[in-house]
């Protein structure tokens, strides 16, 4: 084990562009929801 | 008489220090009912794998290889991932998405405490992990078993053993990190705010049609994620399409308890001393504290974010509950809310973006599998 601050570096995009990704994902999920919410009623 | 004792002198005192972890988590299953349908077979398993020449696992003696039951078991439902994606079947099944479909907007929180998977990457990385075990260390985060095994055996990652006792150790103790985390993120005020619960009714249709589309947009964006993401849905499906009620509780009870046990006494299979007793295992330990520790921020910071700019101030603290570990996050901020205020019953708002934070942390395991992959 070594400290690696180029894996660092190398991860640290990723993990922005994971984090954002779950964001965007689950943000066009509540769009969606929010349509189903609207059109479908019991 | 000699022969007897011949495996006796064969101990080591590394073995014995796993036949302490093991009676620990076996006493934690027990004494503190702590994830107790894991941590008893993993701690069972552990002290079966660790005792000299076991046959559990697979031998090398005079040059002939012994195959251990343990060893198959894995090749046949963790190598190939089935055992946990059986088990999200199950999960899914037991999941109500009516909170979170009632409040759409909550996802957004569960979205964001996956912050600390990604965070803890970063950290995992700079610790000089490989990426790849950096990942599988990180999605410890998701603070979900199946995802966590799913992901760190995608990379076959060698700290398979630590990374599962971790998620499921830290899922058990959930009550205990996160107050003093929350409490240290927000204010008195903020911890009184109430909120007001409607109980919208959500319509069948959207309940039927909510798991299939889940899957194709999941599937869209990262297609790895399709078995990790469509078993779950899979699952809810049959909760929720009405006519499959004595499947849905086969998968909600059976099938999950039948998998669980496999899964616990398969993952000891790599708890053996000279894999688990490393360096490697303490930082991982610590690692998956801080990944639970910065979930848990990310949500309270966007809850916190939220409020600057709406008109209807929502209780930050149920941005805790989207670490997913459902249903024990949402009780810790629901009992907080009540330490502050006996009449502020956050409940069902923790709950909402307690499910969110299940769906998020699949999908963050989704996506990382496709970045990394």
């Amino acid at each position: 084990m070594r400290w690696n601050p180029s894996a660092f570096l190398e991860a640290l995009p990723i993990a922005l562009e994971g984090w954002l990704g779950v964001i965007i994902v689950i943000g066009l999920i509540v769009l969606i929801v929010y349509g189903f919410n609207f059109f479908f009623k019991d | 008489m000699q022969g007897l004792l011949e495996y006796v002198r064969m101990v080591t005192w590394q073995e014995v220090v796993m036949w302490l972890i093991g009676g620990l988590l076996i006493w934690l299953a027990i004494k503190k009912e702590m994830e107790p349908t894991l941590l008893l077979p993993i701690g069972f398993g552990a002290i079966m794998v660790n005792l000299p020449m076991s046959g559990a696992v697979t031998q090398i003696e005079n040059g002939v290889t012994e195959v251990g039951v343990l060893d198959t078991l894995f090749d046949f439902g963790i190598a190939n991932e089935l055992f946990p994606l059986l088990l999200f079947i199950g999960i899914g099944a037991m999941i109500d998405f009516t909170p979170l479909l009632t409040n759409p907007k909550l996802m957004i929180f569960g979205a964001a405490a996956q912050f600390g998977i990604f965070f803890t990457l970063c950290m995992a990385a700079l610790l000089g992990f490989s990426l790849n075990d950096a990942a599988s260390i990180a999605i410890i985060g998701a603070a979900d078993g199946p995802t966590s095994i799913f992901v760190a055996n995608y990379f076959k990652s060698n700290y398979l053993g630590a990374i599962i006792i971790v998620a499921y150790s830290y899922m058990a103790l959930v009550p205990i990190i996160q107050p003093p985390v929350i409490r240290l993120c927000t204010t008195r005020k903020e911890r009184l705010i109430r909120m007001d619960y409607t109980g919208t009714e959500v319509s069948k249709r959207t309940k039927i049609v909510f798991p299939i589309v889940i899957t194709v947009i999941a599937g869209l964006v990262a297609p790895k994620s399709v078995s990790l993401i469509g078993f779950l849905m899979f699952g809810n499906l049959l909760r929720e399409c009405g006519v499959l009620n004595s499947l849905s509780e086969t998968a909600q009870k059976v099938l999950a308890n039948l998998i669980t046990l496999f899964l616990g006494l398969t993952v000891a299979s790599k708890m053996q001393a000279d894999r688990f007793l490393t360096q490697e295992t303490l930082m991982i330990l610590l690692l998956g504290l801080f990944a639970f520790i910065f979930d848990t921020v990310g949500g309270i910071l966007i809850a916190k974010f939220y409020n600057l700019f709406a008109r209807d101030k929502i209780n930050p603290m149920i941005g805790a509950a989207g670490i997913s570990a459902f249903p024990m996050s949402a009780r810790v901020v629901h009992r907080l809310g009540l330490q502050e205020d006996h009449g502020n019953h956050l409940l069902m708002h923790a709950i909402g973006v307690n499910v969110s934070g299940q769906l998020a942390s699949v999908i963050a395991g989704g996506l990382i599998l496709k970045l990394l992959g």
